[in-house]
């Protein structure tokens, strides 16, 4: 049988099949076009024939389930060879240049005094010098892309608004003329996250943040306090429900350790106890990177470990309401920032480089500066260190399942990471994929607010 | 004989349109970054 045009098909390597026992539901899902099948006990019965001898003859009935498998590649051609697409995919986003991604850091001064923080804080912030050199780079970069992103950091940003304010007035007046896309967000520690500073961001148009509570009161405060020991807890959790409410999308992480895991259970319960927004407050929670920036490594899980305990603590927060970020499985095309060629991380000096971690070391780790007139010039030798780390390099990446989800993960860790605390130094979604891919399904259905399970009971 | 879709895919046609189109990066369910470092954020909530 054929793909329409006399192709000969196979099973693509990409998919993983789960069952569901409670709804007696079969889900399919294949990591290269991210699509999820539900499939009945009959379907999958055919599914399986076909993926048996995807060139079978078949009646017009079971035709239609080849080509819906087809269609979500759940069956490729014969001669596609799915690694080298993957890596089309890979290069051509890598590559990209029409999408400006820009991490800023207006401020390296911080209300915050956590003993974790990879930063390198002062009470540096961007002078009137580094702002024309920000504002003349991005008239330059305008001329010829057609998106940019930018995601505001520190620091605390939200102690440089005025700052961010003048930039993001600046980077509109440029885009609007060009019908440029500009989206924004920013990372803060959520303190002064009060009624008027969401009002100002959304002006901004700044449509998310993130925010770190690390666990509950006791946990939180432990590891996130004021200079002096100052608690944060309760004004941050009163912060980013209030955020929630008023239309800010907050991703909510938390750094999982071994030592505030119990923690964070509880800081569910409470939030649970709120008012909040379910549509605008994600929970993430987020696995410490065991490198030299960890502080306390005996605290830290390894992959093997953390693949273990995450399903049950996101399925604790849907089951509480709480809906979760992480859960959404896409097939991503570069991992993150640091291996698209036209994303840069910017600091107040206009230092240039790849990684949020080394906004720890700025001087030492910049792939090049922002000149007066916002040329950016490149350290060819430091930006070829980020540039050329490929995924597809690596052995085991090219054989693995997971590489269109994960597309060989994160750099910085794989260079820095401690190897007794790495694991097999892979992502710990390749240890937890089919676990998490029924809790996928389940926050689109079951804990999914309106789901009505007759969706399930067509043939 | 249809199966229930209940995340649509990136089909074949949406990524070539995306990849050698005038958008070089995935859209829909491809436009992810999607990063482990401290504090990423996502764009946009279901996705970066």
């Amino acid at each position: 049988m054929t793909s329409g045009n006399s192709e000969t098909l196979k099973p693509s390597q990409y998919n993983t099949f789960v069952y569901h026992e409670e709804d007696q539901a079969h889900i399919g899902f294949n990591s290269v076009s991210g699509g999820v099948m539900v499939f009945s006990a009959g379907q999958i019965e055919v599914v399986n024939e076909i993926l048996a001898d995807p060139n079978c003859e078949l009646d017009e009935e079971r035709e239609e389930m080849r080509r819906s498998l087809l269609e979500a590649r759940f069956l490729v051609e014969s001669r596609a060879n799915e690694l080298k697409m993957l890596k089309v995919r890979h290069l051509m986003s890598k590559q990209g240049n029409q999408e400006l991604g820009l991490v800023v850091a207006p401020t390296l001064a911080c209300n915050f005094d956590c003993p974790y923080c990879y930063v390198d804080r002062g009470k540096i912030s961007m002078d009137a010098e580094a702002i024309v050199r920000f504002k003349n780079f991005i008239s330059k970069k305008a001329e010829n892309i057609k998106k940019i992103r930018v995601c505001w950091t520190g620091g605390e940003p939200l102690l440089a608004l005025d700052i961010i304010g003048d930039l993001t007035r600046f980077m509109e007046a440029e885009c609007k003329p060009r019908n440029i896309k500009l989206t924004c967000t920013m990372v803060s520690n959520g303190f002064l996250l009060h009624g008027d500073n969401i009002k100002k961001l959304k002006s901004l148009g700044i449509h998310a943040v993130q925010v770190t509570l690390d666990g509950n009161r006791e946990s939180h405060n432990r590891s996130r306090y004021t200079p002096g020991g100052g608690e944060t807890y309760d004004r941050i959790l009163e912060n980013v429900i209030d955020a929630s409410n008023k239309g800010l999308s907050v991703t909510l992480r938390s750094n999982i350790s071994k030592e505030n895991i119990g923690g964070v259970y509880k800081m569910l319960d409470e939030l649970s106890d709120k008012k909040f927004n379910a549509d605008f407050l994600k929970f993430s929670p987020s696995k410490i990177l065991p490198s030299e920036l960890s502080g306390d490594l005996c605290h830290l899980f390894n992959p093997m470990e953390y693949a273990a305990l995450e399903p049950n603590l996101v399925e604790y927060a849907l089951k509480k309401g709480i809906r979760s970020n992480i859960l959404d499985m896409h097939t991503i095309a570069v991992y993150c920032c640091a291996n698209w060629m036209s994303t840069y991380v910017i600091d107040p000096y206009t230092n240039v480089m790849k990684c949020w971690c080394n906004l720890g070391d700025c001087k030492n780790n910049k792939i090049g500066a922002l000149a007066a007139d916002g040329e950016l010039a490149i350290d060819f030798p430091s930006l070829s260190e980020w540039a050329a780390w490929d995924a597809f390099d690596i052995p085991e990446c090219r054989e693995c399942q997971v590489l269109p989800l994960c597309m060989g993960g994160c750099k910085y860790y794989n260079d820095t990471g401690r190897s007794d605390l790495r694991g097999d130094g892979c992502s710990h979604r390749k240890h937890n994929l089919k676990e998490m891919l029924i809790l996928y399904y389940l926050s689109l259905t079951k804990y999914k607010p309106g789901y009505s399970p007759q969706h399930f009971k067509k043939k | 004989m249809k199966p229930f879709t209940l995340v649509s895919p990136l089909t074949l046609e949406k990524e070539l349109s995306n990849i050698f189109g005038e958008d070089i990066k995935c859209s829909g369910p491809g436009e992810v970054i999607r990063c482990g470092a401290p504090g990423e954020v996502k764009e946009e909530d279901q996705a970066y």
